[in-house]
């Protein structure tokens, strides 16, 4: 139904074949199309208007149906999508990586993940397989569904997979994002295992891409060496902002972001929050404990008064 | 005597030879029992409608016991229309490597000149019958029968319409018996366990013919495979939703071969190939044409079968809600090839509130050491695995007690009688007061205090439990 309303739109618009092929490319769910650098800055701005106009015309639920002109999850926080690339989010057919520095980080490595799928699994049907080497489960401990559905993830769409060994994570990893009725993959593997190389996740990239699924590879005190994810972000904790009502305890969860690779775009520092009831990430001001932004680095003011983007030296480099 | 060696008779060793040998005979029939008759070993098949594959009766019987004669064991063989029948000519008539078919309405006779403990198991009943001059099954049907009823009780006369062909018994099958069954048997062994995977690869065709003329899809199978040495290779597969596509039965064969670690010895190599359906359900005929989220669903279904045929079902959970209070059995796995039934309740979180469980919860309760301003006031600091940590924000207690239905009653101690530590009492037994904390750093974790002080003990112990987001 959609999809002949936007290739509407696009023919609409533009004018000519090269237009036309975009929208059914689109239609047919062939991401290549946009992350190509070759593209041409036209084909992009196509694709970020048509974004937009659906996101007016019908709000959430229909991302799946139309994978090539949508992300799969966005962050709802327009400075930091917009670092993502002209979809505004983690792209479908994309593989990410996602550390911490050290095992007693895990919390705030699962709950940003935790995040991201719950915003996920709101407007993409299908289940998440979580895919964990045992030695994960022992270190950090399982997964706790009550604590899940607390966190806003639904814990019925979540199906566990414990495996021995890192091999086969990968090889279930590999099966599970061929499959399209899968919402989101992620594959835990803790440390460095040698395993984990380029070839290897390079295998799950083009795994997801042929897919177009989601693959998210957590790695609890993962050096990150050289793999073939679009993205990785370094996750930690970060002292929360206790509610009004309640000044000594806790507040939202709360986390420190590093975009430390972006293959699509730039580089950033984040801080964030939580909103486990209305699924929604939200900036923080600065922390005390960080170094302040200066007010030159702030971007344009449509980001909103919120943001704190200090970009880095890496910024605007693409690394792949 | 030098030569002569005493072993022990090992009856469990025998009867796991009597079961491989139990296995291998499936070859002949799916209908093999185990026939414990009296302490012998035996086995009962049930060959009706068999025999005709294997040229008549009188060779089957031969084949049967050449087979195991190669194999080094010492057999008779004999087919009658009832099994005790059978069995006592078997075990009384023959010798050794024998061989003979009763034809219907002979058992009379072929059991009369047999020893009465060929049918009867009960060896002073037989001693006593042996005192009156009845020693032979003959002598027995000789006599009236409501006479050895009275004095002998009615089974003898049943084990005696059993034997003449008067009353059946069926044979009780040692395996499922399987709902359809494809198999084939190379003229050569097949030397590899791929090419028995060509092989299956074409039963499961076959198979999904039979089960789409019956309106039904798969939903256990078992293959199985003979090796020309007589050990029989046997496996299970399972599908999460019904399913008659032969592809995806090759796919789930091969994800099983392939994930035994030390690959399956071919030996000598494979001489019967055999696809059965432990069991299956109703499959619509229009249900192939999925669209949509249940094609996504259906697809899903297939690569948890995928997975759990390489890796184990168990392995691939989904989280339940348990019964209990205590955190460590509020939620179950489950196998997620199962049917979803009670689901986890959909629930919003609560609005402006931390999440009131961790995300992550340790397989135990690991023990941390604790400062707190009071024995039962809150945490200050705390160090565990070696690293310390400055509780910066703390909210609790919230108090989790033991489910004391659950436990041994215990009576009430006087505090200068109380155990020092909650260790000495009981994890489990002891009351929980749970506390969130943040530390400096941002973490946040989940760690209780075991033990009411002054009731349960002097000095509570302190336990990190859970990980927070």
């Amino acid at each position: 139904m959609w999809n002949h309303r936007a290739m509407e739109r696009a023919i609409g618009d533009g004018s000519g074949l090269a237009e036309l092929r975009r929208a059914v490319a689109a239609i047919e769910g062939r991401p290549t199309v946009w992350s190509d650098p070759g593209t041409g800055e036209r084909g992009t701005r196509a694709a970020m208007r048509t974004t937009t106009e659906r996101h007016d015309a019908v709000p959430g639920g229909v991302a799946a149906a139309a994978p090539a002109l949508a992300p799969l999850v966005d962050f709802g926080l327009p400075g930091l999508d917009r670092r993502l690339g002209p979809l505004g989010g983690l792209a479908p057919g994309s593989l990410h990586e996602i550390v911490c520095d050290e095992s007693r980080g895990a919390g705030a490595l699962v709950g940003f993940l935790a995040a991201l799928l719950a915003r996920l699994a709101e407007r993409r049907p299908g289940r998440i397989l979580w895919i964990a080497t045992g030695s994960a489960r022992r270190e950090t401990g399982g997964l706790h569904p009550p604590g899940l559905a607390a966190f806003g993830l639904d814990p019925n769409r979540l199906v566990e997979a414990v495996v021995g060994t890192p091999e086969d994570a990968l090889w279930a990893a590999e099966e599970a994002l061929t499959c399209r009725g899968t919402a989101a993959v992620v594959i835990e593997i803790p440390g460095n295992p040698r395993v984990l190389d380029l070839t290897a996740t390079r295998r799950l990239a083009l795994r997801a891409a042929a897919a177009g699924s989601l693959g998210l590879l957590a790695r609890v005190a993962g050096a990150g060496g050289t793999t073939a994810a679009v993205t990785r972000w370094r996750v930690g904790g970060r002292a929360s902002r206790p509610f009004a009502d309640f000044p000594e305890g806790l507040g939202r969860p709360a986390f420190r972001l590093t975009l430390e690779k972006n293959r699509d775009g730039r580089l950033g520092d984040f801080e964030i929050e939580w909103d486990p009831h209305d699924r929604r990430f939200a900036l923080l001001p600065a922390h005390s404990g960080a170094a302040a932004p200066s007010p030159a680095d702030r971007p344009a003011a449509a980001d909103g008064a919120r943001i704190l983007p200090f970009d880095r030296p890496g910024t605007g480099r693409r690394i792949g | 005597m030098p030569e002569l060696v005493l072993v022990e008779r090992d009856p469990a060793g025998e009867r796991t030879t009597l079961e491989r040998i139990a296995d291998w005979c499936d070859r002949w029939t799916p209908l093999v029992g185990l026939d414990d008759f009296a302490g012998e070993a035996g086995l009962l098949l049930d060959v009706g409608g068999v025999p005709h594959l294997f040229g008549g009766e009188a060779a089957l019987c031969t084949e049967i016991v050449r087979r195991l004669a190669t194999r080094g064991f010492a057999a008779a063989a004999a087919i009658a229309g009832t099994p005790a029948a059978a069995r006592a000519v078997a075990r009384h008539a023959l010798r050794e490597g024998g061989v003979r078919v009763i034809e219907a309405g002979d058992e009379r006779s072929a059991v009369a000149g047999l020893p009465v403990g060929a049918i009867d198991p009960d060896g002073s009943r037989v001693a006593a019958l042996a005192r009156l001059g009845l020693k032979r099954i003959g002598d027995l049907l000789e006599r009236p029968r409501p006479g050895l009823a009275r004095r002998f009780g009615g089974d003898l006369t049943a084990r005696l319409d059993e034997a003449v062909g008067l009353l059946d018994r069926p044979i009780v099958p040692r395996r499922p018996v399987a709902d359809l069954v494809a198999e084939r048997r190379p003229v050569d062994p097949l030397p590899d366990v791929d090419d028995c995977l060509v092989v299956l690869r074409s039963l499961a065709e076959s198979l999904a013919e039979g089960l789409e003329r019956r309106g039904q899809g798969l939903r256990r199978a078992e293959f199985a495979l003979w090796r020309v040495d007589g050990s029989v290779v046997r496996r299970e597969i399972g599908t999460g939703r019904p399913s008659r596509d032969a592809a995806l039965l090759t796919r789930l064969i091969e994800e099983k071969l392939h994930a035994e670690t030390a690959g399956i010895d071919p030996g000598y190599g494979f001489d019967l190939v055999r696809l059965s359906v432990l069991a299956a359900a109703p499959l619509d005929p229009t249900q192939t044409d999925l669209s949509g989220d249940d094609r996504g669903a259906a697809d899903f279904d297939r690569l948890i079968d995928r997975l759990g045929a390489r890796l184990g079902g168990a392995r691939l959970a989904v989280a339940r809600p348990g019964r209990s209070r205590l955190p460590e059995t509020a939620a179950v796995a489950r196998p997620a090839g199962e049917p979803d039934r009670d689901a986890w309740p959909v629930e919003l979180p609560i609005e402006d509130e931390p999440p009131a469980r961790p995300l992550r919860l340790l397989p135990r309760p690991e023990p941390i050491d604790t400062l707190a301003a009071l024995p039962d006031g809150l945490p200050l600091r705390f160090r565990w695995r070696r690293a310390l940590y400055e509780v910066e924000r703390v909210e609790g207690p919230e108090r989790i007690a033991p489910e004391w239905w659950r436990l041994p009653i215990v009576p009430a101690v006087r505090a200068e009688e109380m155990p020092d530590a909650v260790e000495a009492v009981d994890l489990a037994a002891a009351t929980r007061d749970y506390f969130r904390v943040e530390e400096r750093d941002g973490r946040r974790f989940w760690i209780f205090r075991a033990g009411l002080f002054g009731r349960e003990t002097m000095r509570p112990r302190w336990y990190l439990h859970g990980i927070f987001g």
